[in-house]
């Protein structure tokens, strides 16, 4: 083997490609057809039922970007009140709640 | 417009079913592609997946090329992907045995194939070369199953691949490299156990 190495592999591979060509068909019935398309609708299913609800997640974005805006605002307000006022920014309302003292009676 | 251009069509305007047709006017080019890459018992369903990936693709068809021949790439790519998956799974990667060196032997020594055109010889060449298919890469065995077994020419692999011609020239030749590689240790293992 060793002294003819490629012509012995030639002449293997000749034998190999022989026995390859001749190989048993495989025959599939119109049952195997049919598992290709069910699959192919089930697969198809599934991706309508995504696209269905692709418009959930852009709403969530913006009802998430909308809140982060609001809350930035209502910080920036506080920070320029509390600036501008000795009183916490919370004294209009803490004045309207207070309902005087909680037992009168004693 | 030709069957296949028009079954396309309807499929991606909606038609799922006409995609049935494709399958069916199809099946046993795809069959026997996949047929030669992958073992026996596994052939339906790999073949099975080429039209289910086929169908996902669908819109990325442009109609360059045959439909078969795109059909073609995508066989061949999923016998790929098979083995990338598979590899040594299925084909005992274990020594051959007594018959199957005493092919070998015969093959190695004979100086025709006259010999080998017997049923039984048949088989155990089919044998031994899915035991020795078993130990390459899935690179190299699917090149070498295409350009030495079903005598495909280098460029028509590297299209089928979507490798470079280079590439194909260079994995086909490491690849029989490797496979003489094996046979020699083989037959040096055989030689070495053989009673004297």
């Amino acid at each position: 083997m060793n002294a003819r190495p490629k012509k012995t592999l030639d002449k293997v591979e000749q034998v190999f490609a022989q026995a390859h060509r001749l190989r048993e068909r495989i025959v599939v019935g119109p049952d195997w057809v049919h598992g290709i398309m069910r699959e192919i609708r089930r697969g198809d299913a599934v991706q309508r039922g995504f696209s269905m609800l692709a418009w959930v997640e852009p709403l969530v974005w913006r009802v998430a970007g909308g809140a982060a805006l609001a809350a930035v605002l209502f910080a920036g307000s506080v920070l320029v009140y509390t600036s501008q006022h000795s009183s916490p920014v919370t004294a209009p309302w803490m004045e309207e709640l207070d309902t005087g003292t909680p037992f009168p009676d004693e | 417009m030709s069957d296949d251009a028009e079954s396309i069509d309807r499929v991606l305007r909606g038609d799922i079913d006409q995609f049935a047709d494709l399958i069916v006017r199809h099946r046993d080019h795809v069959l026997k592609i996949v047929q030669g890459h992958v073992p026996a018992d596994h052939v339906a369903e790999v073949a099975h997946d080429v039209f289910v990936r086929g169908y996902r693709s669908l819109a990325g068809y442009r109609g360059e090329v045959p439909f078969e021949h795109w059909l073609s790439r995508l066989a061949v790519r999923t016998c790929y992907d098979y083995w990338r998956t598979n590899q040594r799974a299925d084909v005992p990667v274990s020594a051959l045995t007594e018959d199957q060196a005493g092919w070998l032997d015969r093959a190695l020594a004979s100086e025709s194939d006259e010999q080998f055109r017997e049923q039984r010889d048949r088989q155990d060449a089919l044998e031994v070369l899915a035991w020795a298919l078993a130990q390459l890469s899935p690179e190299q065995r699917l090149v070498l199953t295409l350009v030495s077994l079903e005598g495909r020419s280098v460029r028509e692999v590297a299209d089928l691949l979507g490798w470079t011609v280079v590439n194909v020239k260079v994995r086909c030749h490491r690849a029989r490299q490797a496979l003489l590689a094996l046979f020699f240790q083989e037959w040096k293992r055989h030689e070495h156990e053989r009673p004297s």
